[in-house]
């Protein structure tokens, strides 16, 4: 297989999964309400996942760690929200950090 | 048009508004996706398409960086896969607030994305649906926008890591988890989860470690804390 071919069927194959993985919940739920303790869960599940992805994506790099100029970048951020910046200036400033550490060094 | 259409598009607009600066900065994230799915020898109208219709950054970014190292389309998918699992729970949580049948609560449900769902979610179980549709659609034109451009921008640029590109991504996700700490019981799943999943991002597959964390929310299912209450 060619690699524009196994990026098309890649792509294919996402976009079915995804949409089955999007339209379960709300078939499977229907109309009926949650129970608290299943909504207490449910409520909690962002905080995990958005931890765990902003944490991967940061400090592992093909499997493995990888502490780099990214790491002080995304400390940019962090600064940035705590100060009560809007997002797109979290991003950007990131982006900036990150990339000016790697012309410095 | 009734009373409650023109108040359900009032919403939905007000959805909108309150999403310009998560499209605008998702805006720079499809950029970035652009630039590393080029790098990724993906081809552009390859790329394009999959923002158009798969609409997932996370799962979007994770199966270009396997197919970037080598991977199988199988290991790909399943990595995309693994990071919508949180799509699963965010539709389970938002299916009683959606309306009609199945095919309908199906298709409302593909307006699920991470800073959308979140921005509907008034913190009582319940979702409101124009708020979720009306911030959804904004950053559906962004996403799709942004990775056009990173799809030209990408063929021209020499190096998109000189650039802070890789952390483009990982900055917005940041902010959407600020957004959730909204209790001391969040916060101790968020620092369980980033554990979880850097130890198992070390030792399983790709996505694994990231499915694993969301298993730190099970917490929850402990009898309501000072914490918890004040979410529930």
């Amino acid at each position: 297989m060619t690699a524009a071919e196994k990026a098309w069927l890649t792509v294919a194959l996402c976009a079915v999964t995804t949409f089955a993985i999007r339209g379960f919940g709300p078939v499977a739920v229907g109309g009926r309400t949650l129970g608290r303790r299943v909504t207490r869960v449910l409520s909690l599940l962002p905080a995990a996942l958005l931890a765990a992805l902003v944490v991967t994506e940061t400090v592992i790099h093909g499997g493995e760690l990888d502490v780099d100029a990214r790491v002080v970048g995304l400390g940019a951020a962090a600064l940035l929200l705590w100060r009560g910046a809007s997002v797109i200036w979290v991003v950007i400033g990131a982006a900036a950090v990150t990339a000016l550490l790697r012309l410095a060094f | 048009m009734s009373v409650t259409s023109l108040r359900s598009s009032s919403t939905a607009r007000a959805g909108a508004r309150a999403a310009v600066p998560f499209a605008a900065a998702g805006f720079v994230v499809a950029i970035s996706f652009g630039i590393s799915a080029r790098a990724a020898g993906m081809p552009a109208a390859a790329a394009i398409v999959m923002s158009a219709i798969v609409y997932a950054g996370a799962a979007q970014f994770a199966a270009v960086a396997i197919l970037a190292q080598g991977g199988s389309v199988i290991a790909a998918v399943l990595a995309a896969v693994l990071m919508n699992g949180r799509y699963l729970a965010m539709g389970l949580a938002l299916g009683p607030s959606l309306k009609g049948g199945r095919v309908r609560r199906a298709m409302e449900g593909q307006s699920v994305v991470d800073a959308a769902w979140a921005m509907a979610n008034r913190g009582d179980g319940r979702f409101d649906r124009h708020t979720l549709f009306g911030s959804s659609a904004l950053q559906y034109v962004t996403w799709l926008s942004g990775t056009i451009i990173g799809v030209i921008a990408g063929s021209a640029l020499p190096d998109p890591e000189a650039l802070g590109i890789d952390a483009v991504f990982p900055a917005f996700f940041l902010a959407l988890l600020v957004g959730e700490l909204r209790t001391a019981q969040a916060s101790a799943v968020a620092v369980g989860g980033a554990i979880v999943a850097v130890v198992l991002g070390l030792l399983a597959p790709a996505g694994i470690g990231i499915l694993a964390a969301s298993l730190i929310a099970l917490v929850g299912l402990r009898g309501a804390r000072a914490g918890a209450e004040a979410t529930a």
